[in-house]
């Protein structure tokens, strides 16, 4: 059976700029939002997108990363015609290579598209935070009867070095793209969410692989490769909150963002079925103790709040003892904050314990991580 | 390894006041986020009894809810299982005819398919955390063929009455089965709760038509009893509730705002599983006021909540008052209304009325779904 469309999630990296968070995770394992681990979001969206069919290529610490995919149960993929599949480097015929690029993975994976034969193939980041149905950016790719769509974001002129960058006509097709350009033309940045033709993508990936001077990337390679051919490559614009989590930095400003979203229509939630997937753990609800004091703030279940706590994230099984004070921070499951500690502008490392009167970050407006 | 069947016996199970009027108590919220069933189902899985029954005597529609089309407490989803067994005997014939045998007997595949060498049959009023692993074995070093467990308590004056009450002998044999009529503080009070060789309960199964199409198991038990069979007694010690009236659902809901008792309930590696729904965790807002209270996931807090439980999507908006109160489910609490000694049921809103103020003997009870 063929079917429409099938997402392929790179979840190989280390993230090597979260420091000790990615020091025995994958990137797409580190915990979010209290709840939830980074890959739920992308999972979510799937699964919201009635895209049933995910594979999630693992590289970096991808046993656990694999285990928490298990059978796509916790994002409702393990009903018939659905799966959710881990997939790590292996070894075949042709010997074993670990991927050394995105279009790398997808090229060492095209046994698995074939044997699911969609019509097209979805690419998408493992490391990013976004809420997308992306059954819209599949009528606009019809539409256009595109080889390729990318979903592209206006970013600020200071942060357009950092993105691929695209220049469209007036059909939204794109006539221009750079790679991080020192001296960016424009503001449209790629986020890196490809919607390919798979005999396309195909092709375009075998003739990549062959070349040696090649760094198997689709943004430095099958991306330009396929402009240079006049391939129908178009734009989709998204607008909506996105956010790369790769440092501490951004990872603590999308925890803070969380916190600022209290417009959202919060109670249609229980009504609606586009949730954000996750693990949930067997936990009482959260507790607020006597001397508690929480204001501003997101609290998952099975915490301990005997303390104050101001415009934080307080994940699962996190204890803040009395005469804490807790601020602008993130706290990962299984914290011990002890008596009297206090803590300013952090995230907390998962199952660290602070000890009593320890002051982290006080008056500084860096971000810290505390992970011992 | 023996072959053990669990039962979950619905058929003697209390009412709570109005909370039982559309619900049996087994599927009624606890805590913020449990029903009543998840703590005997729990105690089964952890106790390694995989294979379970739930005998429904009525309201099947919330039961069925709860339990509905997902196994959250087998270990192995193929060689466990987790059945609801319900009959139509009372609706036929007559309520009398509802009994947990009848209903056992309308669904002997049950027995068959289990082929149990011991049953365990509980309640699920009486909350407690049991481990039947050591209740199991030392029934099998007594050679036992009935045992009925009991706890020691010394508050019967005003908890636990009607409940059964064991005399027994120096030799662990129940002798005698009253009732408690608050005429004494200690009593061993009946838990209910009995593990019985596969033969034997055949047995009694088998007997019970010549002795009264009415009769449940322990009314079988107890005429035989009657006649010297031998009943071992099982001392149970540690936390037991009896969740026996809409009262005593309040105060021992209370009870474990403190921290000692809930230690006493939710031991360290004895996990109580529920039915998850993905829910997000809860927010605060700048004017959210909560001390000494249990807030479940989905809540959204910019009101006073003091000593109450909260369950999930419960929205406290600005000015709102809410002290010693248990609110259900999807519940909206409008600015400024001022609740005192309430249980509101799922999904009201309170918007009009300026506040319900209840007391301790008469606690205001809003029904499921109303407009106040």
């Amino acid at each position: 059976m063929s079917k429409q469309i099938v997402a392929m999630i790179l979840a190989g990296g280390k993230g090597t700029r979260l420091y000790e968070l990615t020091k025995k995770n994958a990137k797409p394992a580190v915990f979010f939002g209290g709840k939830y681990r980074i890959i739920d979001y992308v999972m979510s969206n799937c699964s919201n997108s009635n895209i049933n069919t995910v594979g999630v290529l693992t590289q970096y610490e991808s046993i656990d990363l694999a285990g928490y995919i298990g059978n796509g149960e916790k994002w409702g993929l393990n009903g018939v015609r659905s799966s959710a599949v881990a997939i790590a480097p292996k070894q075949t015929e042709e010997g074993s290579n670990w991927f050394v690029g995105t279009a790398d993975a997808i090229f060492q994976n095209i046994a698995f598209l074939d044997s699911q034969n969609p019509e097209h193939v979805l690419i998408l980041s493992g490391d990013h935070i976004y809420e997308m149905d992306y059954r819209k950016m599949l009528s606009v790719h019809l539409e256009k009867k595109a080889d390729l769509t990318i979903s592209v974001l206006n970013v600020t002129l200071e942060e357009a070095s950092r993105f691929g960058i695209m220049s469209v006509d007036d059909n939204d097709r794109i006539v221009e793209f750079e790679e991080k350009p020192k001296k960016p033309k424009s503001t449209l940045a790629s986020m890196g969410i490809y919607i390919f033709k798979y005999k396309t993508l195909r092709a375009e990936l075998l003739s990549d692989s062959v070349d040696p001077n090649s760094d198997h990337d689709f943004g430095k390679n099958i991306i330009p490769n396929m402009l240079a051919k006049k391939r129908r490559v178009f734009a989709y614009q998204f607008d909506g909150y996105w956010k790369d989590v790769g440092t501490i930095k951004s990872l603590w400003e999308a925890n803070m963002d969380l916190i600022e979203m209290v417009d959202e229509p919060y109670f249609e939630t229980i009504r609606s079925r586009n949730k954000i997937y996750g693990e949930d753990t067997h936990s009482v609800p959260h507790y607020v103790g006597r001397e508690g004091h929480v204001t501003q703030s997101i609290v998952n279940q099975g915490a301990i709040i005997l303390g104050t706590v101001h415009h934080s994230v307080i994940s699962n099984e996190v204890i803040i003892e009395e005469d804490c004070l807790i601020t602008n921070s993130v706290i990962m499951p299984g914290v011990t904050v002890k008596r009297g500690a206090k803590l300013h502008n952090v995230i907390v490392a998962p199952n660290i314990t602070i000890a009593e009167k320890r002051e982290e970050n006080l008056g500084n407006d860096e971000i810290v991580l505390v992970h011992k | 390894m023996a072959n053990i069947l669990g039962i979950l016996n619905l058929h003697h199970s209390p009412e709570l006041g109005p909370l039982t009027k559309r619900r049996s108590i087994a599927s009624t919220s606890f805590l913020g986020r449990y029903a009543f069933m998840d703590f005997m189902l729990s105690n089964f899985s952890n106790s390694g009894i995989d294979m379970v029954a739930t005998l429904v005597k009525k309201h099947p529609r919330s039961i069925l809810k709860h339990l509905g089309s997902r196994n959250i407490w087998n270990v192995n989803t193929k060689n466990g299982f987790e059945v609801i067994a319900y009959n139509e005997q009372g609706i036929k014939f007559g309520e009398r005819y509802n009994t947990d045998i009848a209903n056992i007997l309308e669904n002997k595949w049950i027995l068959r398919q289990a082929n149990p060498d011991y049953v365990v049959i509980a309640p699920t009023h009486f909350i407690a955390p049991i481990d039947f692993r050591p209740v199991i074995e030392n029934h099998i070093r007594n050679n036992a063929e009935i045992t009925m467990m009991y706890k020691e308590v010394d508050n019967a004056r005003e908890h636990f009455i009607d409940a059964s009450t064991f005399t027994i002998n120096n030799d662990g044999l129940i002798t005698n089965i009253g009732q408690n009529k608050g005429a004494f503080d200690r009593i061993n009070v009946s838990m209910e709760t009995l593990i019985i060789n596969m033969d034997k309960f055949k047995e009694l199964l088998e007997e019970a038509k010549n002795l009264s199409a009415f009769f449940s198991i322990y009314d079988v038990i107890s005429y035989r009893l009657g006649l010297g069979e031998r009943v071992h007694a099982y001392e149970y010690r540690g936390y037991l509730r009896s969740f026996d009236s809409l009262d005593h659902y309040f105060e021992y809901s209370f009870e474990l705002l403190n921290y000692t008792m809930r230690k006493e309930l939710f031991l360290e590696h004895w996990p109580i599983y529920t039915v998850t729904h993905d829910t997000p965790p809860a927010k605060y807002d700048e004017s959210a006021y909560v001390r000494n209270s249990f807030v479940a996931n989905g809540s959204k807090i910019a009101g006073t909540v003091t000593n109450s439980i909260l369950s999930r999507y419960v929205h406290v908006l600005p000015g709102a008052k809410i002290d010693k109160c248990i609110i259900l489910t999807d519940c909206e609490i409008g600015p400024n209304r001022e609740l005192e000694y309430c249980v509101i049921d799922k999904a009201v809103k309170v918007t009009k009325i300026k506040g319900i103020k209840g007391t301790v003997d008469n606690i205001a009870y809003i029904k499921e779904g109303d407009i106040v």
